[in-house]
């Protein structure tokens, strides 16, 4: 029977990766992260999760051996932030290169510098084109939740790629609240134990893995990567419904609150999007149509289904919780393009990005209230429609601080 | 009939590599191979070895490999081997084939921290002195006074000692080993084969190409460089050292040097250093071993 | 474009169907066509030491009864073997020479 319990994102994280029988963690400490790895370190320990540990020398080393593990045949988990992962850039490219099944979360932190111990996400956006998928969680409910249906997705023989699981650091890594734990036995229903289905290394089954690929080939490998991120919004579907199934939580590739006959859609990741759901609750009962999507998975980016939902909307305010120096935020970027199409039949709606939040900034009622606002008045015509990031909760005095 | 069905030495891997003639990483691969047999996987990173490892769909290796970035072939190694202890695959050889430069600048990190961690691997270092593959560069393995793409002037220090840097660390079998002496490497591997925790073994793997000496000197070379006490050939069981090919008569350094093209911009003081090196190093190695 | 599997290949059978940068053919570059000099024994005078056999870094000599056999196919030519040999038995032959070596 699932159980009730106080827990915070980190350690529902941990819980997950527990629940989900992973078989090896190779793992170094970095906040806002650390407690997930000491959390599975303390479960082996207690012998209530049958795998083994690998304390590497850094982040780097920390998803090496995780692919190693991986390639060996088992179920594999690292989890990191900012910095960290930043020193792992090189490898994340490998790990989803080499279609491997693993699940990391990253605890999103501010990458240096200014140096921040807080949230944004600057570190996992850095990572987006690697090929991993990319799943931003709201709270710990969803942080236990997506661990286990990650693995579920990326061992599907039409996916085969690692998966980011991003929980806001603090915000969601070190926040308590409620959290509905599954049993094992319910989780073992839902993912049977691992069986790798593509690259080993075994003996008995030799293979060159990770080799040097001539121009005559290497297109094609990139483009059965790109099969597979297609795939995967399929079977994100799909996984979905086993999940409701099974748990009875029923997860989106994003979430929609009150969007049906919005004028104006507020665009959010992670837990900025309870904020925003709690103003547009507020806005609604004062009668003006306002409505939020809370975007869950960003990489592949569900572009099509998304403009079905904005592209009836008259003004789209997307919140970018990290910077995207030299062109707009990253996410603002993708939803713009995601509606050219409609755009261009000049129906299509105003998209304003606004970049809040960073270096750990808690986005409240006041700067959504403030996005909100200056979104009509873009889409009224009042404020010029321009190709540019507005920093919303800058203070006056930035250029002097 | 095919007399090459009778091979029986370096069969593990394909003919037909594309190392260059005379390549000794190619020799210390077979050598290393003939000892751990099929029951092994290697890891290789970007480097001549990773000639070995393949090219789009073709491999050198009979037996299952995987090219690692320059600096985590260690770490791919400790997950690796861990992964196969879950599955009880615990007699599958796991092998790190690296070469200077992956292993004393870029991969030594990894390293320690996988040797730090006991993680049963081997990993075998072949010394060819520089960045080969890329196209001979100087690396902390490259000799006082040679000559590389980027020393143009002869390298103005002196190498670092790696295989004592691990000793220092207390790792359970350590051997230094040489493209010359082929049965003794081939004991070395046997002993890390057996060895219950990691194990390294670093040979010295002289290199035609950038080294500038005729392919069919090799093995003279690597052999002068022991026999002037420039490369010790010595073994450590559980930090006992012990040499295992003792030099009664040393030959001059100058000797040595003289061999190759790479000592041409060496000056008279370089090679005096490289001599006192040579001396003090065996020296102080031999004064270890009676001590102990 | 990629070459069909040789069915005599010890590696995965299955690799062609693997996603991702995978190896599965053997590498087969026919290196003896980079020889300058060919190395040629004179077997009757051959000790049948197995020393050139261990330091030939390509492993394309092997001794047997009959002598010391080296397969040209992929023999680089690099003369180790000539060095190696304690008896001096194997000449390095130009390969443009008219001499017959077989």
């Amino acid at each position: 029977m699932a159980k009730r319990k106080a827990m915070d994102g980190n350690a529902a994280a941990a819980e997950g990766a527990r629940l989900a029988r992973v078989q090896v963690v190779a793992a170094y400490p970095i906040t806002p992260q650390t407690p997930i790895v000491e959390k599975l370190a303390s479960f082996i320990d207690e012998q209530k999760l049958a795998a083994r540990y690998i304390n590497v020398e850094s982040e780097h080393s920390a998803l090496c051996a995780t692919i190693g593990a991986s390639l060996a045949g088992t179920r594999a988990f690292t989890a990191t932030a900012s910095a960290g992962l930043a020193l792992m850039h090189e490898i994340t490219g490998v790990a989803a290169g080499c279609r491997l099944p693993i699940v990391m979360p990253i605890v999103n932190r501010a990458l240096p510098s200014p140096w921040s111990l807080w949230c944004d996400h600057s570190d996992s956006m850095g990572e987006r084109d690697q090929g991993w998928l990319q799943i931003y969680t709201e709270n710990a409910q969803e942080a236990l939740d997506f661990i286990i249906f990650s693995y579920r997705l990326a061992e599907d023989e039409r996916v085969l790629l690692p998966v980011n699981v991003c929980l806001d650091g603090f915000f969601l890594s070190h926040t308590s609240e409620a959290v509905i734990v599954p049993s094992q036995e319910e989780v073992d229903n839902f993912l049977p134990p691992y069986e790798p289905k593509n690259l080993v290394l075994d003996p008995l089954d030799p293979m060159a893995v990770n080799v040097l690929t001539s121009p005559a080939i290497f297109t094609e490998i990139k483009h059965q990567h790109k099969v597979a991120m297609d795939n995967s919004l399929q079977v994100f579907k799909e996984v979905s419904q086993q999940f409701q199934e099974n748990f009875g939580r029923q997860y989106g590739l994003f979430e929609t609150y009150a969007c049906n006959d919005a004028e104006i859609i507020i665009v959010s990741m992670g837990t900025m999007s309870g904020t925003v759901r709690h103003l547009v609750k507020k806005m609604r009962k004062e009668g003006q149509k306002v409505g939020a999507l809370k975007l869950t998975m960003f990489r592949p980016f569900p572009g099509r289904e998304l403009a079905e939902i904005l592209g009836k909307a008259q003004g789209v305010a997307v919140i970018d919780r990290s910077a995207g120096l030299g062109s707009l935020g990253p996410l603002a970027n993708e939803v713009r393009s995601s509606l050219y199409d409609t755009a261009n039949s000049n129906q299509g709606p105003v998209v304003c990005n606004y970049v809040a939040g960073l270096g750990g900034r808690d986005v409240t009622e006041d700067t959504i209230a403030l996005i909100i606002k200056e979104t009509v008045q873009a889409v009224e015509g009042n404020l010029k429609k321009s190709y540019e990031s507005r920093w919303i909760d800058l203070l006056e005095e930035a250029e002097s601080i | 009939m095919n007399i090459m069905q009778n091979q029986t030495r370096g069969k593990h891997l394909f003919h037909g590599l594309t190392s260059c003639e005379g390549c000794a990483m190619e020799l210390v691969a077979r050598t290393v191979l003939d000892i751990l047999g099929t029951n092994t996987v290697v890891l290789t990173p970007p480097s001549c070895s990773a000639i070995l490892t393949g090219f789009s769909r073709e491999t050198g290796w009979h037996v299952p490999s995987f090219m690692a970035n320059l600096e985590a072939v260690a770490s791919y190694a400790s997950g690796l081997r861990t992964g196969l202890e879950v599955l009880g695959k615990d007699k599958v050889n796991v092998v790190g084939y690296a070469g200077d430069g992956g292993t004393v600048d870029i991969g030594l990190q990894a390293l320690s921290g996988a040797i730090e961690r006991g993680h049963r691997i081997i990993y075998i270092c072949y010394d060819n002195e520089a960045y080969m593959n890329t196209g001979i560069q100087r690396s902390g393995a490259t000799s006082l006074g040679a000559w590389t793409t980027t020393t143009p002037g002869g390298k103005p220090t002196q190498r670092k000692d790696v295989p004592q840097m691990l000793l220092a660390q207390g790792i359970p079998y350590l051997a230094t080993a040489s493209t010359a002496y082929i049965d003794d490497l081939a004991k070395k591997v046997e002993k890390a084969k057996n060895t219950d925790g990691p194990s390294y073994i670093h040979v010295h793997a002289p290199c035609a190409t950038g080294w500038r000496f005729p392919a069919h000197k090799t093995i003279d070379i690597a052999r002068m460089a022991v026999q002037t006490g420039l490369w010790v050939l010595y073994e450590a069981v559980d930090g006992r050292l012990k040499i295992t090919k003792e030099i009664k008569n040393f030959k001059p350094v100058e000797d040595y040097v003289k061999m190759q093209k790479r000592f041409q911009k060496a000056t008279p003081e370089m090679i005096m250093e490289l001599q006192r090196f040579a001396t003090e190093g065996y020296e102080k190695l031999a004064e270890r071993v009676e001590n102990v | 474009m990629l070459k069909p599997v040789n069915a005599d290949t010890i590696l995965s059978k299955y690799g062609k169907d693997k996603l991702g940068p995978v190896a599965y053919l053997p590498a087969n570059a026919k290196t003896g066509t980079w020889r300058l000099h060919r190395p040629v024994p004179d077997n009757a005078k051959c000790s049948r030491c197995h020393i050139c056999e261990k330091y030939c870094p390509c492993a394309v000599i092997v001794v047997a009864e009959e002598g010391c056999h080296i397969d040209y196919t992929y023999c680089k030519g690099c003369g180790i073997c000539v060095e190696v040999c304690p008896k001096k038995i194997i000449q390095m032959i130009p390969e443009n020479s008219q001499k017959e070596v077989l």
